[in-house]
């Protein structure tokens, strides 16, 4: 009963995670000035994500109040938990860059390497849900390594606006939409650790985060 | 559907007024458990259901107790008919002093009325119902008082599952045995609420969390609180209540 529930609640976390993979895509191609806008869209999946996050809130709260879980099953839970506040987070993150890239979509934006940081984000979140998934905590690790990747990627791009700033200041607004995108690429590499670290507790009850091991 | 309603039940054993204005619906095929502390009044409401409380003296009762569309305490009421309607299982295995198959046998040898094929089948369905069949099919002829006390209490359940009974009123079913067969008891509830409702008084608050679909709160003969056991664990109405389930009392 208690693990037919639990798996109850990981399969609705893994819905959250498909639709925010979705949302992020749906996010990012507004800058191709080919594609049309799907903002709208975005916003329907959040107001989705954010149903899902009350819902699976309520489904960890009664599992524990209903069968006081111990070992790998408290640890399940009280991650998966964790791991449902980060999921709606994300969604956030992709309605920020959402909103960001609909600033942007009428411009051709000579930011290549935001594509790549991007490309890399959904990479590493792809890995850490997998991982999750899996309860891979080879694959939840790597995860964790891979977000100096995407760190770098944010500071690259910090400096190029900075430098287009100074030297075009009448299309400031576009490098900061272009900041603001790769601010929140960042920050979904955070969340996406998160999750593999969490990953790595609820498997080996190991604490990783922080760097190091408690 | 509403299998059990009482209406402004009051019950009195002699000055002692035991049940106060309880008013609760007891939903058909779940589970309801009724919770709270010793002397609250729970076990003699669950032995108003079957009218148990009828062989106490002083006996005083008023109100109403419907099992589906019959008010249980009218004076035409058939006991027997309604006790087989209405199974009950005490906390102590309590086997009659005969053979296995006899114990399961032996409410439908005393209505005269069934074939001895029906009988067997009827047994044998029983204590597969109780899930031991498997491991008594060999012996039904030993003294059921050779069964372990987790068999013993499956037996009693099988015995009462016999009459094919619309309701199963469990009197802390579980606090006489071992983790392993209290698991099994737990288990086998779940499965028989797809055939029965259930009402099981339990002092065992994880017990309640783990099998009910809904629970009653009971505190000095006051029906405190009843609802879905999801939100009466989580979010509890009424303060008594989440100081009971918090361990302040009781």
């Amino acid at each position: 009963m208690q693990e037919h529930r639990i798996q109850e609640l990981k399969a609705k976390l893994l819905e959250s995670a498909a639709l925010i993979q979705q949302m992020l895509s749906l996010a990012m191609i507004q800058l191709n000035p080919k594609e049309s806008s799907s903002f709208d869209e975005v916003m329907a999946l959040e107001a989705r994500v954010n149903e899902l996050e009350l819902k699976n809130d309520t489904l960890a709260i009664n599992l524990i109040a209903l069968f006081q879980p111990e070992a790998k099953d408290l640890r399940r839970i009280m991650m998966m938990f964790r791991i449902n506040s980060d999921l709606e987070r994300l969604g956030d993150q992709a309605v920020n860059i959402a909103e960001s890239a609909r600033h942007l979509q009428s411009y051709e934006l000579d930011f290549p390497d935001i594509w790549q940081m991007q490309e890399a984000t959904m990479e590493m979140l792809t890995n850490s849900i997998t991982a999750f998934l899996n309860e891979d905590t080879d694959a939840a690790t790597a995860v964790c390594a891979n977000d100096n990747i995407i760190d770098a990627f944010n500071r690259a791009i910090y400096d190029r606006v900075l430098t287009g700033i100074k030297g075009d200041s009448a299309h400031a607004e576009r490098y900061l939409h272009v900041l603001r995108i790769a601010k929140n690429l960042e920050r979904i590499g955070d969340l996406a650790t998160n999750i593999a670290e969490n990953t790595v507790y609820l498997a080996l009850g190991r604490v990783i985060k922080h760097n190091q091991e408690l | 559907m509403v299998k059990i309603k009482t209406e402004n039940l009051n019950l009195h054993f002699g000055l002692n007024h035991v049940l106060k204005d309880v008013n609760i619906s007891i939903n058909e095929r779940k589970i309801t458990a009724i919770i709270g502390p010793s002397g609250c009044g729970k076990s003699t409401l669950l032995r108003t259901f079957n009218r148990m409380n009828d062989f106490a003296a002083d006996l005083k009762i008023s109100g109403t107790v419907h099992l589906g569309e019959s008010d249980i305490y009218e004076d035409k009421v058939d006991l027997s008919r309604l006790r087989a309607k209405v199974g009950m299982v005490f906390q102590k295995p309590n086997p009659f002093p005969k053979t296995i198959y006899q114990n399961v046998a032996y409410g439908l040898v005393i209505q005269g009325k069934h074939s001895r094929c029906d009988i067997y089948t009827r047994v044998e369905e029983s204590l597969k119902a109780a899930w031991l069949w498997d491991e008594v099919k060999d012996r039904l002829n030993s003294s059921a008082m050779c069964l372990s006390g987790g068999q013993q209490q499956r037996l009693c359940i099988a015995r009462a599952l016999a009459n094919s009974p619309d309701v199963l009123l469990l009197d802390e079913p579980t606090s006489a045995l071992d983790p392993q067969s209290t698991a099994k008891i737990e288990e086998l509830c779940l499965d028989l609420k797809e055939k029965v409702s259930i009402l099981i008084v339990t002092h065992n608050i994880a017990q309640a969390g783990r099998i009910s679909d809904y629970t009653a709160f009971m505190y000095l003969g006051e029906l405190v609180e009843f609802g879905e056991t999801s939100q009466v664990f989580t979010v509890p109405k009424d303060k008594r209540t989440e100081a009971y389930l918090t361990g302040a009392f009781g």
